[in-house]
């Protein structure tokens, strides 16, 4: 059967997966029932399954006919702390739970791209490894199947998210950056307290934090390259005890995000550099933690490009690759790059005429099912291809 | 008359006052046994009182045997919130509340002040109005007797504060700028709350709050007359929940201290312009709520001033006279002093033999029973040569 047929075959599989999988959301690390589940289907049709000590989420091996490279599909399965309030007959049964992200499409998609894979195991010149993602919200958990030896010996990794501001049947596979990093930064202001009148006898720990508000402004209008973007967001800034007594604390917790690799090194040495000074001036201190969230993400691989790109319109048809920005938000995607070459897309799923134009995480998030099948026959194609292209 | 001498045979009954006071310290507007206290203390003397139906504190009224002014003599009566570490026997009774400012030396000294002036009585050429005043802790605790008029024909007012800055033994009554004036403002900026990668779609309140906070310090720096001192304090700020998410909300508590009437006057359209425009010129919007609480205490009547000092000579010695320079601190008897000719002065209660060298407001502030008399006398002393010498230029 053509992949073409194959879609056709498991479409009401992959609808009926995903809505399974909506009605049943676990947040991220706690995806107990959804990992059985996901170990259950591929079990069912012979796909090897393997499991990991104190994580959840799991890796199916295809092992083709032919000997050649592994390539490695991705789908991310957790669901985020959101009442849903869809009224469908697959709306999520656990309260506070919802799948308002699409990560139960990419499971179902994913789950179907195993059913056609191994149907064409004649043809598949290597292995395909599918690996089913915990926690893609919480941060950079994915690096935990990386420590875990998943991605050893991987030759090439694809990832695709369902993507609403895309119409349905339009997708996006596209070379440079993609999604920004997302580091957090804390930063600990301590001067010394003494009663608001006497700011003489004390050191304003308040002031000293303003200034280092502003001073990190300055970072991206005057330090940055202006080619590269970069967002610096202070989201909190918590200090002092009274209106009357000079502030000796003052916690300023924020994000970065940035696109370019070596600029965002640079970063946590930048805001420690303009913290302290600011602070400095006042006789304050200041101790900075900068953590590492998800890396940038970006397609930097031609070659995966123009396979995806390849896979997508054989798929949905010669029109329908659309331009889209990059982005400021995050994926943990990205610490797969640094273990192999990857590609990441977007699969459109808006459809105005259905009224399906919620927002990712909004509570009235919902896709175009017809979508998915389609996104399943994607993967299924980027995988036989890319293993046909480096056969020996 | 000189009452150095009364005043310290005082000194028991002047401590058992002290003791009771302190071990029933009581907050601010809630100072109901402590003026029952003080009511039947003053009746036993034979002082006639005024007392409120709706507010705390008492008045006694002291008639001189001969005609004259009229001087009124302030202590204050509330206790702070504050759990007793003073290890004092005589520590109060009431779990976190502590007179730990030395409100109760202030009523124990004019409680003994009364009986001093009463006993004088045939001699005062005048009248003395004793004033025990309900929550000066709260800013504006002074205001009801003045408003309501209680304190219509007085003609001159002297308040004091014990102070562990000065030895016990030592008197500052000093002339010019004392304590500052206290205002406290509630600054909150709204803005608009996005995802922390997308600040174009926000207004961002911290960065609006960051940048009123430094654009204040330049009321400092370039809007003030730098003869006048000002302090401009934002003790807090609360703003933000995630670092991932732009806050549409920051909320800053702060305090304004000043001595100058104009300058304080002129700061509050001045801090409203600066911070309105400050939001607004990062697309987000301020209030601005500004309580003007205590005016400034400035002893402003040198003749008054030299009363007082006089006084103190007779009481502590010209050794025992000391000037201190003036607090950024403040006191509500600014109010009183503003509407009265007064004039507000410092009795020293350091004592390191006794442990009383803890700040005012510590947990282990103490003051020794043997400053009190001390207290007692100035305070008579003050009403008595106050009265004496507007009685003889009045006969001049």
């Amino acid at each position: 059967m053509t992949i073409q047929e194959l879609t056709a075959q498991q479409k009401d599989y992959v609808i009926e997966t995903r809505r399974w999988l909506h009605a049943h959301p676990e947040l991220g690390c706690e995806e107990i029932e959804t990992t059985k589940f996901i170990c259950a289907e591929l079990e069912k049709i012979g796909v090897e399954v393997q499991t990991f000590e104190g994580i959840t989420g799991c890796v199916g091996t295809i092992h083709g006919a032919k000997p050649g490279k592994t390539v490695m599909l991705r789908a991310d399965i957790d669901a985020l702390p959101m009442q849903e309030k869809n009224q469908v007959p697959y709306a999520s049964v656990n309260p506070g739970v919802m799948h308002s992200c699409g990560h139960d499409c990419h499971t179902a998609m994913l789950l179907g791209a195993a059913r056609m894979l191994m149907q064409k195991r004649d043809e598949l010149c290597g292995t395909v490894k599918l690996i089913f993602q915990m926690a893609e919200e919480i941060g950079r958990k994915s690096e935990e199947y990386v420590k875990r030896g998943a991605l050893d010996n991987i030759d090439a990794i694809f990832g695709m998210h369902v993507w609403v501001h895309l119409p349905v049947g339009k997708c996006n596979f596209e070379a440079g950056p993609r999604m920004a990093c997302s580091d957090r930064f804390t930063i600990q202001i301590h001067g010394e307290a003494s009663h608001g009148s006497t700011p003489f006898l004390g050191k304003d720990a308040m002031v000293a934090a303003a200034s280092a508000v502003m001073a990190i402004q300055g970072i991206v209008s005057r330090i940055n390259d202006p080619r590269n973007p970069l967002v610096l967001t202070v989201g909190a800034m918590n200090g002092g005890q009274r209106m009357n007594i000079l502030a000796d604390h003052v916690e300023i917790v924020g994000t970065c995000r940035a696109f370019d690799r070596e600029q965002r090194r640079q970063i946590p040495g930048l805001i420690e550099n303009a913290v302290k000074s600011a602070a400095a001036v006042y006789g304050c201190t200041a101790d900075c933690d900068y953590y590492f969230g998800p890396d940038p993400l970006i397609n930097d691989d031609r070659e995966l490009v123009s396979l995806a790109q390849k896979a997508a319109k054989e798929q949905l048809g010669s029109d329908c690759l659309l331009p889209l920005e990059k982005m400021t938000g995050a994926e943990d995607f990205s610490v797969y790059l640094t273990k192999a070459p990857g590609i990441y897309g977007y699969l459109g799923v808006r459809n105005e005429e259905k009224g399906i134009t919620a927002d990712h995480h909004n509570p009235l998030f919902d896709v175009d099912e017809s979508a998915l099948p389609e996104g399943a026959g994607i993967y299924a194609r980027f995988a036989l291809d890319y293993l046909s292209a480096h056969a020996k | 008359m000189n009452f150095k001498q009364p005043a310290r045979a005082l000194e028991a009954e002047i401590a058992q006052h002290r003791h009771w006071l302190h071990r029933h310290a009581e907050l601010s507007f809630q100072e109901a046994e402590t003026t029952q206290y003080l009511i039947a203390e003053l009746e036993k003397l034979g002082i006639p009182v005024t007392a409120f139906s709706d507010y705390h504190g008492c008045i006694g009224h002291i008639k001189g045997a001969k005609p004259g002014k009229t001087v009124l003599l302030r202590a204050d009566i509330d206790a702070l919130p504050t759990v007793e570490n003073s290890g004092v026997d005589y520590a109060s009774e009431h779990p976190g509340v502590m007179h730990a400012c030395g409100h109760d030396c202030h009523t124990a000294m004019l409680l003994g002040a009364a009986k001093l002036l009463k006993n004088a009585e045939s001699e005062l050429c005048g009248n003395v109005e004793l004033l025990f005043q309900s929550a000066e802790e709260a800013f504006t605790g002074s205001h009801y007797y003045m408003d309501k008029g209680y304190l219509n024909g007085v003609d001159a007012a002297y308040g004091m504060h014990v102070w562990p800055g000065i030895p016990e033994g030592s008197i500052d009554a000093t002339n010019g700028r004392r304590m500052a004036s206290c205002d406290n403002f509630v600054l909150t900026v709204h803005g608009v709350s996005a995802h922390g990668s997308t600040p174009q779609y926000s207004k961002d309140a911290i960065v609006a709050a960051s940048s009123i906070i430094m654009n204040l310090q330049t009321l400092v720096s370039r809007f003030n007359d730098p003869r006048n001192p000002l302090v401009i304090t934002v003790g807090t700020i609360k703003a933000g929940t995630q670092f991932n998410i732009i806050t549409d909300t920051a909320v800053m508590e702060g305090t304004i201290r000043t001595f100058d009437q104009g300058i304080r006057k002129t700061l509050e359209p001045a801090m409203r312009k600066l911070v309105t425009e400050t939001a607004e010129a990062l697309g987000c919007t301020a209030e601005l709520e500004y309580h003007w609480l205590e005016e400034p205490v400035i002893n402003a009547y040198p003749e008054l001033t030299e009363i007082a000092r006089s006084a103190a000579a007779k009481v502590v010695g010209e050794d025992g006279l000391v000037e201190t320079p003036s607090g950024m601190g403040s006191e509500d008897f600014g109010y009183i002093m503003d509407h009265i000719p007064s004039v507000f002065a410092f009795m020293g209660v350091e004592n390191p033999e006794y442990g009383a060298t803890w700040s005012l407001h510590s947990d282990k502030f103490r003051v020794s029973d043997t400053a009190l008399p001390i207290g007692a006398a100035q305070y008579a002393q003050f009403a008595c040569d106050y009265l004496e010498h507007t009685a003889k230029e009045g006969a001049q």
